[in-house]
This record gives structure tokens, C-alpha cells and sequence, in this order.
């Protein structure tokens, strides 16, 4: 199994339920990540599933500033939003 | 005892040096009975097995003798020829394994070039300079990104993902332009200001 193999509804429920990025109900859906309400990264994804595709997870894990394997580990549940949000500070410029 | 039993003997003759023969030669041992042989009592010991043959033609046992020798040099190669195989079959695996992660790799792979766009496709605003855009091609879709303010558009084909890349764009800088500065990180607002910079709005 490939590293970005992943099905789009556990991508978009990680975004949502660790980094609490809100969607907007738009024509792709955008949502911002915040750290203490100041937007910081911006997550752009497809409204419809058909429209994923490995191209498109590459780019949220791009955007995540994670790596593959961290990527993998917040999808899979073991990282938790402050790990992330620990990461992510060392990770954008201040 | 039975052909199968029978992994190894030791052929015991008064006067004579005791034979050892291998397994596969068990059926000659059923043979030497066959022929009444008088083939004494078969002592088994464990994986071997030792029996006194009283009198045996000298020709019959040197027969038996070379054959053994043969079978057993056979039998040995074909061991070896047997880990050989086992081996092999391991790093045949091994090479399946590898093949599978290489393709499973290159597939997330995208082939990457550099275009230039010259407009938004949107009435009312234009671009300053051409925007050095950045194509993936993944095998079952295309990105177009515009690094500087981590945009990206997708789509089955790249005037697709170009096109939905200028609508990206044109949302982001609305959104952004829109948005109390104070709420933005300096990751948004340094995107404000190079979209600012690139996108002019006509009239």
C-alpha cells in the first residue's frame, strides 16, 4: 500500500476533528487551521470524492508541513491536536 | 520397516567392511530379501539401521556398493540444488516485495514541470506578471500550484487543474482581502501581500 492510499473521508475527519479546520460548504471546500483563532495554513479540498485522488492528499500533507509517516499517525489517530499544533509551531515561521 | 522408515543402513558382512548405504536404497534392501539373500535380523537403531547380510554374491555388493556411492552423491547435490531453490524463492520475494514498494512509490511520484499563466480568466482582474505555475502529474490526476501562496488547483487534465487553480486564486485573494488583518498568520498575510502584488483588479 502506497503512503498517500488514503480514503478521503478519513483525511477530511482528521482535518476536521484534530486540527479543527471548518469547511465551508463552497464549491471545493475550504477551511482555515487556526492557532489561538489566527489563521495559519489553509486547506483547500474536494467537495466530491470522485475528485480525489493521490495528487490531492499529497497536497494536504504538504500543506500539514508532516511528513508521510506523521501524516499517517494523525490519520490513524495516534497523534493528538497537540502534538500537531507542537509540531506545526516549530515548523512555520513565527 | 518399511522403504520409507529406512533413512540409512549399515551393511554388515563377516570379513568385510561394513557398507553404508543411503536411504534410497532401501528398495534394493527389499530387492536383496527378494532374492533370498539371507538377510539377517534388521536391528533399528534410531536413524540407523544396522543388518548383517551372511551371503551375499561379491558382485551383487559391489553393485550395491556403487549404487549406494551414486544415489548418495545425487541425493547430496540435490540437497544442495534443494537450499539452492529455497533460497532463491526467499530473494524472489524479497525482489516482489521491493517491485511493489518501488511501484507503489512512483505512483506517488508526480512528473513535475513549470508553465507560465498569464491571466486569472476572470473579468476585472488581470496580472501584473505571469505566474510560474508548478504541474504534478499523478496517475489519476493533475495539481497545479502556485507555491508562493500555497495554492493549489486539481483536475482529470491540466487546463482543468489550471483552471481550478485561477478559481483558487481568486478566492483566496477575496477571502484574504476581505479578512481582519489581525486574524491572519503571517503565512496568510505574506500570501495578501504577493497576491497584492501580482493581481490587479481593472477599473
Amino acid at each position: 500500500m502506497g503512503e498517500l492510499n488514503y480514503r478521503p473521508r478519513r483525511v477530511t475527519r482528521a482535518l476536521e476533528d484534530k486540527l479543527g479546520v471548518a469547511f465551508d460548504d463552497g464549491r471545493e471546500r475550504v477551511g482555515w487551521y487556526e492557532v489561538d483563532g489566527i489563521k495559519r495554513v489553509q486547506f483547500r479540498i474536494p467537495k466530491i470524492h470522485s475528485s480525489w485522488g493521490i495528487g490531492v492528499v499529497a497536497d494536504v500533507v504538504r500543506k500539514s508541513r508532516l511528513t508521510k509517516p506523521e501524516f499517517r499517525r494523525l490519520v490513524a489517530c495516534p497523534m493528538s491536536r497537540a502534538m500537531y499544533d507542537d509540531i506545526l509551531r516549530q515548523r512555520l515561521h513565527q | 520397516m518399511t522403504a520409507n522408515e529406512v533413512r540409512s543402513l549399515v551393511v554388515r558382512r563377516p570379513g568385510h567392511p561394513s557398507i553404508r548405504l543411503h536411504s534410497v536404497l532401501a528398495k534394493s534392501l527389499q530387492g536383496l530379501r527378494a532374492i533370498d539373500m539371507k538377510v539377517g535380523p534388521v536391528e533399528w537403531t534410531g536413524q540407523w539401521e544396522a543388518i548383517d547380510i551372511k551371503a551375499v554374491p561379491e558382485s551383487t555388493l559391489t553393485g550395491v556398493l556403487f549404487l549406494s556411492g551414486l544415489v548418495a552423491n545425487l541425493c547430496a547435490s540435490f540437497e544442495v540444488l534443494n537450499v539452492r531453490v529455497l533460497g532463491l524463492g526467499a530473494e524472489l520475494r524479497a525482489a516482489r516485495r521491493d517491485i511493489r514498494r518501488i511501484s507503489e512509490e512512483m505512483r506517488e511520484r508526480p512528473v513535475v514541470r513549470q508553465i507560465s499563466v498569464s491571466d486569472l480568466g476572470r473579468p476585472g482582474l488581470s496580472l501584473a506578471a505571469p505566474l510560474s505555475i508548478v504541474i504534478e502529474e499523478y496517475p489519476d490526476q493533475v495539481l497545479a500550484r502556485w507555491p508562493e501562496v500555497e495554492a493549489t488547483g486539481w483536475g482529470s487534465s491540466e487546463p482543468e487543474a489550471i483552471w481550478s487553480l485561477k478559481q483558487a486564486l481568486v478566492e483566496l485573494m477575496d477571502e484574504l482581502s476581505s479578512s481582519n488583518k489581525d486574524e491572519l498568520g503571517p503565512e496568510p498575510r505574506q500570501a495578501l501581500q504577493v497576491l497584492s502584488h501580482f493581481v490587479r483588479r481593472n477599473g
